[in-house]
């Protein structure tokens, strides 16, 4: 495990990784997409409370939980560069956040559209969607960070402390609906002994899910292989690896 | 269903197809962004290494 570990986070093992990894992520979720978006659309039956505006779940929920699992990726991927002083897993992070931002908007964009009919209004300054614009600002708030440094060490440095300290915003989202009271309706899937959520419903919802977490890993492949190419400037195993390209 | 079923999705057709449009539109657009930042840095990169090699 830990000769693998350090065999990973060499930049040209990880590289070449990387780019074989990706195909094989890539293809399942885009059909794994197509199943759960059929199933979502077509096959479950409607809600009794909420009719058809209901499906949004299928593409609101997998894009909140994959804004929420990207920052904990980012955040652990920065803490261990911290500690042990890895470069590649600094490269892990940033190459996190613009995607994880992306999702974020996703999510509160589709969370206000599902909003206006459901609740009658396009914003509220709830716990839940308040806890998720934070998230988006975290986001922002690294790369806008990152950006200000020329020094990629320093900016390694710095970005990882506040990836590592705005971990605490994660649990905050996933609980405000437990904590306190809010709008946004509760967790439906997460009780596991129970969730209270129909089958037909639950397995094209389950299916999108692990679609997206594919996809994030497909596209994290790419975004990881640039980065790396960005700062191994003059590394020798550039020369063979690109001339192979 | 219908195909006019589909498309009214009961009386909020305008919110769910926006809501899947615009996803689709963030994953079509993550991976687009990420492919052209990863070519071009293997175009920057193999410029540099050609750079190198020509004046060593």
């Amino acid at each position: 495990m830990w000769l693998w570990f350090h065999k990973l986070s060499s930049p040209p093992y990880a590289y070449r990784t990387a780019g074989l990894v990706r195909p094989w992520l890539f293809w399942p979720a885009v059909l794994l997409m197509l199943a759960g978006a059929f199933g979502g659309l077509v096959l479950a039956p409607e809600d009794y409370q909420q009719k058809d505006a209901f499906r949004i779940i299928y593409v609101h929920v997998p894009s909140a939980s994959l804004s929420l699992m990207i920052y904990t990726v980012m955040a652990v991927s920065a803490g261990i560069g911290m500690i042990w002083r890895m470069k590649l897993a600094h490269a892990v992070a940033a190459s996190c956040a613009p995607i994880g931002a992306w999702f974020t908007v996703a999510t509160l964009v589709t969370g206000s559209i599902y909003g206006r009919p459901m609740w009658g209004t396009w914003w509220e300054w709830d716990p839940r969607l308040t806890s998720e614009l934070i998230l988006l600002f975290l986001y922002l708030g690294y790369m806008a960070l990152r950006a200000s440094f020329d020094d990629t060490q320093r900016a390694d440095r710095a970005s990882a402390i506040l990836a590592i300290v705005g971990v605490v915003n994660v649990p905050i989202v996933k609980y405000s609906v437990v904590w306190w009271n809010s709008l946004h309706q509760g967790p439906s899937i997460s009780k596991l002994a129970s969730p209270s959520i129909e089958g037909s419903m639950l397995w094209p919802l389950l299916t999108m899910m692990l679609a997206f977490v594919l996809y994030f890993g497909a596209v994290l492949c790419d975004r990881l292989r640039g980065e790396i190419l960005r700062r191994e400037r003059n590394a020798s195993w550039l020369n063979e690896t690109l001339a192979a390209s | 269903m219908s195909l006019k079923d589909m498309l009214d999705m009961g009386e909020y057709g305008a919110y769910v197809w926006s809501c899947y449009g615009l996803t689709l539109a963030v994953l079509v657009l993550n991976v687009w962004l990420a492919r052209r930042s990863l070519a071009e840095q293997q175009l920057h990169a193999k410029r540099r290494l050609k750079m190198n090699s020509e004046s060593s």
